[in-house]
């Protein structure tokens, strides 16, 4: 635990640097006891006061995202158990052990064939999307004690998901903008921070830090 | 460089005080509006006295940007294929060699850190028994991984396919598929992208990152797993053997292990 270490102003939530005895934004004394409670919080607290909003609006979104992650699964994934009993049930009169007369992706496939991947696209649909929830909502605990990495690990990871849509279904490129936008914005602004925060730790000379 | 000559100080008891705070930190007194007005460095354009030689932000983002076209690439390769229903070995080899010029150009501000990288490093039967150690890690972990997924009933893709059709020879296809990737994705990875969230991080966080970015890239949900772990063992490797070589050993060993299975796959059928 770092005794002199930066802390967070009790009156105003700003930063106060190591040394100082007034806080620079508010002008409070900090006392042997604000020292102590800060010292106490960690440099957790007082480094997400660098530009905590930044911070906290990242993680909000990458709970968002999860949650959008769910929703769209499970909609999807209805819409997919529905389309399948319809193919299903045309493919009912035919024999497991005959050859299907379309080939499917390139590839000519007997009607058994056909039926397990039916039911596997189906499950798929569900399984993928729940486990992008939950690696997102993972990311966001991680991201509350280690914003950095934890955000740039979501952005990349959406950015993918995002691409392997448009590869399975090209006019997804086109929709939900503002959700994208929204999100690669969070993430932006929250990595900016996230590392404008470390400077700060970074700072152990008071006079030269810079404001957040 | 270190001082500012122009960093203001209290009036009122001459302790030099960061501009754009309101009150002194040593003696608790206003400022003047010249002090309290001054915005200063925001927090993206941080001085270099501060946070060391380079702007954090201004580090990583050529990292970001040859994330992303490399992830373009792959998407514009990915939707061709998808819309066309023609792939060819041609392509493939095409979109992997627009990586190398990708990689150089978004590196090369970079290059002093991650260019001694490619030298052999300490060598030793040390490193040799730890490149054999990750290799045989990355073996089982693979290994194992693909085998519970396939019991799931997910269809592995045969990438030898295309090629072994269009008639390549078998060295072709492993200089092709084994060398050049284990080269360009560990420069890539290991190289531009470990070296620049090291500086701006620390190394364990490093090798998260360039794990999840080389999983991300491969373009599947199933392999996003299985390569998050096989990045992660190389990023571990590279910070050990201080090298990039080893890393390139074990993965061309592993590409051509696929390679050389796909083959065999498609020989038994």
């Amino acid at each position: 635990m770092r005794q002199s270490g930066p802390i967070t102003c009790r009156k105003c939530n700003s930063l106060v640097p190591a040394g100082d005895q007034f806080c620079p934004t508010c002008g409070k004394q900090i006392t042997a006891l604000d020292r102590s409670i800060g010292a106490a919080l960690g440099p957790e607290a007082a480094l997400s006061a660098g530009r905590p909003e930044a911070i906290r609006k990242a993680v909000r979104w990458m709970i968002i995202l999860g949650v959008l992650f769910i929703v769209f699964g499970t909609f999807f994934g209805m819409k997919n158990v529905s389309d399948a009993r319809v193919a299903k049930s045309a493919l009912a009169l035919y024999e497991d052990d005959m050859v299907f007369p379309v080939e499917v992706n390139g590839k000519s496939m007997t009607v058994g064939e056909l039926r397990r991947r039916i039911d596997f696209e189906l499950y798929s649909m569900f399984v993928v999307n729940y486990l992008l929830a939950i690696a997102m909502f993972g990311l966001s605990f991680w991201a509350r004690r280690s914003p950095f990495p934890a955000m740039i690990t979501a952005l990349c990871l959406y950015l993918a998901v995002n691409v392997l849509n448009a590869i399975a279904e090209p006019a997804s490129l086109a929709q939900g903008w503002l959700i994208k936008i929204l999100f690669v914005a969070a993430m932006i602004g929250g990595l900016k921070a996230a590392l404008a925060a470390r400077a700060q730790e970074r700072l152990d000379a008071p006079p030269a830090s810079p404001a957040a | 460089m270190d001082s500012d000559p122009r960093s203001p100080v209290c009036p009122a008891c001459s302790r030099p005080v960061r501009p754009g705070t309101s009150f002194c930190g040593g003696c608790g007194a206003p400022l003047p509006p010249s002090i309290a007005d001054d915005a200063g460095p925001s927090g993206a354009e941080l001085p270099a006295s501060v946070v060391g030689p380079v702007n954090p932000w201004r580090r990583i983002l050529p990292s970001i940007w040859m994330w992303i076209l490399l992830l373009a690439v792959n998407g514009v390769v990915g939707i061709y294929v998808r819309i066309t229903e023609t792939s060819s070995p041609s392509l493939l080899v095409a979109a992997e060699l627009l990586g190398i010029p990708i990689v150089l150009l978004c590196g090369f501000r970079s290059r002093t850190s991650w260019a001694k990288l490619l030298r052999s490093g300490p060598f030793g039967a040390r490193s040799l028994l730890f490149a054999a150690a990750a290799l045989g890690v990355i073996f089982v972990w693979m290994n194992g991984y693909f085998f519970l997924v396939s019991l799931l009933g997910v269809e592995t893709l045969n990438e030898a396919e295309d090629f072994v059709r269009a008639g390549w020879p078998v060295f072709a296809m492993l200089v092709v598929g084994s060398l050049l990737p284990a080269a360009i994705e560990e420069v890539a990875f290991r190289g531009v992208v470990q070296a620049a969230f090291e500086e701006v991080g620390n190394a364990r966080e490093a090798i998260l990152i360039q794990a999840g970015m080389f999983a991300f890239l491969h373009l599947s949900p199933v392999v996003f797993v299985s390569h998050f772990g096989f990045g992660w063992v190389l990023g571990y490797l590279r910070l050990r053997s201080r090298s990039l070589l080893p890393g390139m050993l074990v993965h061309a060993l592993w590409n051509a292990w696929v390679i050389l299975g796909d083959i065999g796959e498609m020989g038994a059928a």
